[in-house]
């Protein structure tokens, strides 16, 4: 057998390395207009309840001020034919608004005097519509949440839209569960009536994004606010490695009770946060960052390489919890030679 | 010409004092005596009366003289006696030993006769593969009706036979019988050879050079174990040839899964011995999970196969294990760089042989040490083991009991890391199998063969994958047990008749968690890489199934060219589950029972509820030419994962399917054929996902699909022939769908249109052997992206499609070479060998992949050059 462990040995030195394919520039980097989020307000509402939308639009230049999006409710549910988070025929519907960089709608409410209108809950939700009580109820993601989409389209530059689904949590009750757990769920925000406290899910806050250069001290960046001046640009080497460092507050990552339909019981879960890291030039080293709900970190870092080009570069981070809450800020560099 | 004939009949006259004769002996060997030659020339002609003892296998013993015509004639007539062969007599139907008076006539005939020789046809019969002679072959000139039976070293002769054409027909217990056609010239002698393979009886899988063999599948590719642990491209895996065989579609690499003819993997079966198993081959296909060395030959019947088979739409992989393996003790030791396999086994008390084996495997650390980890990111590489057991047991004459245990397992575990939580992913996966079977078979003095294979198995697979914290999870536990019975019985001398009963039932367990579209089914409109659906749910349900199919085949010869085989099967299927409803709290589970029959998916309403018809004919039109076509009706029981009141619908049923085949095969040279079948299959009652955007409850799946699929193959095969093999092959396939009546047809997710493959392999000699292997397919349907979207909440672009399976992955191509060096040192061979794949390191296209907003699109390539380096150590 001697000889067979020598050519073991030796065979696997044939093997050549399987090489990924080169997909071109990574999501991170913005080369045109791009909407990078969507965000309601509050980011869970009841049925019938008003939620307002705004957008992050941007482009090589910077935030589009102003983005003249349209915007659409849908009120179709997707197949569980489709693989997509919302259904195909949500591209088709009409536009209800705009051009309007923000957007006001009620969650899709039944009117309780015509028992043929549907609400959200029902279309999206738990809840078997009433004229239709054999459907098969929709299932929750693994946060216990169900989901409407509200679709907001850009004029993209070669007249093809730029389109962009926020999906707004929808606040149902629980459909199938035993009455104890069911009151306690439905009631879960109810100071006056829930033990545990969980806060109403709000949209977290970017609390501060740090530079730091190598063995440095990290920086505060001064976030672009629309309509105000634009702060100082910080300043970076060009070709230099930095490292961005965003955190939030410990209220970003929100405690909330999901069932669990095997053991029957309300278990209570963290919000998971993401960062989506966006520039204009340079390369980050990953594009998204972020903590699991286990994982009690209140930041999240990414280190970019500046281009080595001079000249301004637009940062952009999208703060994301994983019940649809969002938050985002923009942010100048200049690069220097 | 003078000649001394014998007299023409012999008398029996004694028997043992038990017992009652119940046939005498038939003399089947005579052999003439030397006329004393001073007698001869003097015109004296005698006669001498002997006592004859034959033995129980017929063979001459004490030979006394009884009537003297004087010592010459005396010792002549004792020195022929003794060399003649009898049919042996049997008492109470069982061979037993008698005597007999046998009168031997001393006759001078003067006769005129044509020159050339008396005995003008004669030949010997062989053991095709050990070139043993196969004695007490009885070699039947039917149109004649005379018979002569092979003596101990496989020869008989004929004298005399009439010049022109006839059917020879050769049979033997464990042959089925055969036959074949020879001419007989004026003035020559015709000496042929026949090589005949021993079987097991009810296998259809006799070989006979110069003789074509009866078919029973209307399509069918066989190939010996020894063949093809040659063909390039399987490492020496046996199994691994049937994805190079006509009609089979690539399976893209680390799947492993047998697309036949256009139908789905799992709607083909494999067989052991009788025995359904989950998976010919390990995950990724990279080995066969049953060992090589307990193979003996594997059957690949796309479609159009007979009655004794079922529960499948698809096609039918039979795999026969060696009914016993060499006396002694004998093994291998194997190593690659996938895994280490051995095999041992030896024979106790000369009646009982014993067989162990097994592999574990170890590619995943090679690879993990030597490539990128893009690989794992791109490919599972599973870590697999398999083992088996058997025992064979000769228990008297033409009865047999072999005990089989075959086990597989196979382990991929993948984490890919991500700073991202959402792109954070884990697989682990556990499947495994076992089965243990008894396998009776019992060949009858009549020469019908009885074969009973109880069986029982269990199945386990356990898939646990994380995309982000979305679960999808699937555990399934199988137990699974069988019964097949086969009795067969020659009818006639034109017919044959085989009636069984397959039984096979299934417990099953399930559970899974994750979304109502995960895993994904054929059918689904998806790119690679695609997160799965943020909808989560759960479900925990039991299924029980059984089907007793009673079947029938009658296999009839009429005429001299046509044969005819003709069955019935009869699948009723009896289900039952415990919730045809999803758990809801406070509510009581409610199952059902019912039974599926084997409603027939086409023809006249009385016959909807017959059994499955099945149809083979076979027509010999010349010695070279054989035209074949099939037919039949398939059902197949409903898939128990589909039977989930959260992610299916407990009410789906069987599905079905027809095949219909015809085409020819051609033999250019004894060795050397060309064969080509046209087919179609029509599918019905397929299951696919509900075009609702809302489903009435326990009815995600819905059961309105069908589908067709058509085409042609063809094989040019060349035989083992001085040491070259090789076969050509090419299959033109269209295979599509239509989930839903109010859809149109779309491309089925597997079909290649282009499957063309060409391998040959020559030994060199001392030791050395060479092969190569090229490979052509069309690349499998995909959905184009025609557009996208932003998902917010996720920051992912999802795609917008167009026209379902539209486009297609970029054609495969591949090349393939193997080197062997075998050293044979007294009772030890080693071997050495080098299989080389993808030679000009081609990027073979595997899969489209989408750039984050789908704007461009590459191809993620299968492995390149990959040189499997291996040795063998038999004993």
């Amino acid at each position: 057998m001697r000889v067979t462990l020598r050519m073991l040995l030796l065979a696997p030195a044939a093997l050549v390395p399987a090489c990924k394919p080169d997909l071109g520039a990574p999501i991170s980097l913005i080369e045109g207009p791009r909407i990078l989020a969507v965000r309601g307000n509050p980011p869970e509402a009841k049925e019938g309840v008003s939620v307002t939308y705004d957008l992050l639009a941007v482009d090589t230049t910077g935030t589009i001020a102003e983005p003249p999006a349209s915007w659409a409710v849908c009120k179709l549910p997707r197949p569980p034919a489709e693989t997509n988070s919302v259904s195909v025929a949500c591209l088709g519907i009409a536009d209800e608004a705009g051009p309007s960089p923000t957007f006001s709608a009620p969650i899709t409410a039944a009117d309780p005097n015509d028992q043929t209108t549907t609400g959200a809950c029902s279309i999206f939700g738990p809840l078997r519509p009433p004229l239709d009580p054999l459907a098969r109820p929709r299932d929750p993601d693994v946060t216990g949440g169900f989901y409407q989409p509200v679709r907001a389209t850009l004029p993209g530059p070669d007249g093809s839209p730029i389109r962009a689904f926020d999906l707004q949590r929808i606040q149902c009750r629980l459909g199938s569960a035993p009455i104890d757990i069911a009151g306690q769920f439905n009631n879960r925000y109810d100071p006056s009536t829930n033990p545990n406290g969980y806060p109403p899910n709000q949209n977290p806050l970017l609390a501060e994004v740090t530079l730091a250069a190598p063995g440095g001290t990290p920086d505060p960046l001064m976030a672009v606010v629309s309509g105000q001046p634009a702060p100082p640009p910080a300043s970076v080497a060009a070709g230099q490695r930095v490292t961005l460092e965003a955190s939030w507050s410990a209220e970003a990552a929100e405690t909330f009770p999901v069932y669990d339909i095997r053991t029957v019981t309300l278990t209570p879960q963290r919000e998971a946060l993401r960062v989506s890291w966006f520039a204009t030039a340079g390369v980050f080293d990953h594009d998204v960052t972020g903590r699991d709900a286990d994982d009690p970190g209140l930041s999240a870092a990414n280190d970019w390489v500046a281009p080595g080009v001079a000249g301004p570069v637009h940062l952009w981070l999208v703060l994301r919890d994983s019940r649809g809450g969002v938050d985002f800020a923009e942010f100048a560099l200049e690069v220097a030679p | 010409m003078i000649l001394a004939l014998p007299p023409p009949s012999a008398r029996a006259q004694e028997a043992p004092p038990a017992g009652e004769i119940t046939k005498p002996p038939k003399l089947i060997k005579f052999v003439p005596a030397v006329y004393p030659k001073d007698k001869h020339d003097a015109g004296v002609t005698a006669s001498v009366l002997l006592s004859i003892e034959i033995g129980d296998d017929g063979k001459v013993g004490e030979v006394e003289v009884v009537k003297s015509a004087g010592p010459d004639f005396d010792a002549a007539a004792v020195a022929a006696v003794q060399q003649f062969l009898f049919e042996p007599a049997e008492i109470d139907h069982q061979p037993a030993p008698v005597k007999i008076t046998y009168r031997y006539e001393f006759t001078i005939v003067t006769e005129i006769v044509a020159a050339g020789p008396q005995i003008n046809f004669d030949g010997v019969v062989l053991e095709r593969f050990k070139k043993k002679p196969m004695a007490r072959v009885k070699v039947t000139i039917k149109d004649l009706g005379v018979t002569a039976v092979t003596d101990e070293d496989g020869t008989f002769a004929f004298n005399d036979v009439p010049i022109g054409p006839h059917r020879i027909e050769l049979s033997h217990p464990k042959l089925i019988t055969i036959t074949t056609d020879e001419v007989i010239a004026k003035g020559k002698r015709r000496t042929v050879k026949y090589a005949v393979e021993e079987k097991e009886e009810g296998v259809d899988e006799e070989m006979v050079e110069r003789a074509a063999r009866i078919k029973k599948e209307a399509v069918e590719t066989r190939i010996r174990s020894e063949e093809a642990r040659r063909v390039p491209g399987t490492q020496g895996d046996t199994l691994k040839v049937v994805q190079n065989l006509p009609g089979v579609g690539r399976s893209a690499f680390g799947s492993g899964a047998l697309i036949v003819w256009g139908s789905a993997p799992k709607d083909t079966r494999v067989l052991v011995d009788g025995v359904e198993i989950p998976a010919l081959y390990h995950v990724g296909g990279l080995r066969s999970t049953v060992n090589s060395d307990l193979v003996k030959g594997i059957e690949l019947s796309p479609g159009s196969y007979g009655a004794e088979y079922g529960r499948g739409m698809g096609g039918l992989v039979r795999i026969e294990l060696r009914p016993r393996g060499a006396a002694g003790t004998h093994g291998y030791v194997a190593a690659d760089v996938m895994d280490t396999s051995a095999l041992v086994s030896t024979t106790i008390a000369g009646h009982l042989h014993l067989a162990l084996s097994g592999r574990v495997s170890y590619l995943d650390r090679v690879l993990s040490a030597v490539t990128s980890r893009d690989v794992g990111d791109f490919v599972p590489i599973p870590r697999y083991d398999d083992y088996q057991a058997r025992a064979t047991m000769v228990l008297r004459r033409d009865e047999e009991l072999a005990v089989t245990f075959l086990a597989s397992d196979d382990h991929l575990q993948r984490t890919v890391p991500a700073t991202d939580p959402l792109q954070r992913r884990t697989q682990n996966n556990d499947s495994s199998y076992k089965r243990l079977f008894v396998r009776y078979g019992r060949i009858l003095s009549d020469g019908s063969s009885l074969i009973v294979t109880p069986s029982i198995g269990f199945d386990r697979s356990v898939s646990l994958s994380r995309f982000g914290d979305i679960p999808i999870d699937l555990r399934l536990a199988t137990w699974q047990y069988g019964l097949r019975t086969s009795f067969r019985r020659r009818l006639a001398t034109r017919a044959t008749l085989s009636l069984g009963v397959d039984f096979q039932g299934q417990s099953i367990d399930l559970e899974r968690n994750g979304s109502v579209n995960q895993p994904p089914r054929e059918g689904d409109i998806t790119v690679f890489g695609q997160p799965p659906g943020a909808d989560t749910n759960f479900d925990h349900w039991h299924v029980n199934w059984a089907t007793i199919a009673p079947y029938a085949t009658v296999e009839a010869t009429i005429g001299s060219k046509l044969t005819l085989n003709a069955g019935l099967r009869f699948e009723p299927t009896l289900l039952d589950g415990d919730r045809s409803l999803p758990l809801a709290p406070g509510t009581v589970p409610v199952g059902y029972s019912r039974l599926n029959l084997p409603a027939n998916p086409v023809g006249f309403a009385p016959l909807r509820w017959a059994p499955n018809p099945r149809l083979v004919a076979v027509f010999r039109a010349s010695k070279q030419l054989t035209f074949t076509a099939g037919g039949g009706m398939y059902a197949q029981p409903a898939d128990p994962e589909d039977m989930s009141p959260v992610f299916g619908n407990p009410n789906v049923g069987m599905s079905r399917a027809v095949h219909l085949s015809g085409g020819g095969a051609y033999k250019l040279t004894p060795t050397l054929s060309f064969e080509t079948i046209g087919f179609y299959k029509r599918f019905y009652d397929l299951v696919s996902r509900s075009e609702l955007p809302t489903p009435l409850t326990s009815q995600a799946l819905t059961q309105d699909g069908v589908g067709r699929a058509y085409g042609v193959q063809m094989l040019l095969r060349q035989e083992v022939k001085k040491g070259f093999f090789g076969w050509l092959t090419y299959s033109l396939i269209r295979s599509e769908r239509r989930d839903h009546p109010d859809q149109a047809y779309r491309l089925f997710d597997f079909d290649q249109t282009h499957v063309f493959g060409i391998l040959g392999s020559y030994a060199l000699g001392h030791g050395w052997e060479f092969g190569g292997r090229f490979r052509y397919t069309s690349g499998v349907p995909r959905t184009p992206v025609i557009g996208e979207f932003i998902n917010s909440n996720t920051a992912l672009h999802e795609p917008i499609f167009g026209p379902h399976n539209s486009i297609r992955i970029p054609a495969f191509y591949q090349l393939d070479a193997r080197v062997e060096k075998a050293i044979t040192m007294r009772q030890v061979k080693l071997s050495l060998f080098l299989d080389l794949q993808n030679l000009t390191n081609r990027k073979n296209p595997e899969e489209l992949i989408y750039n984050f907003d789908f704007s461009r699109r590459a191809t993620i390539s299968g492995l390149p050059t990959l040189a499997v380096l291996g040795a063998r150590m038999d004993f």
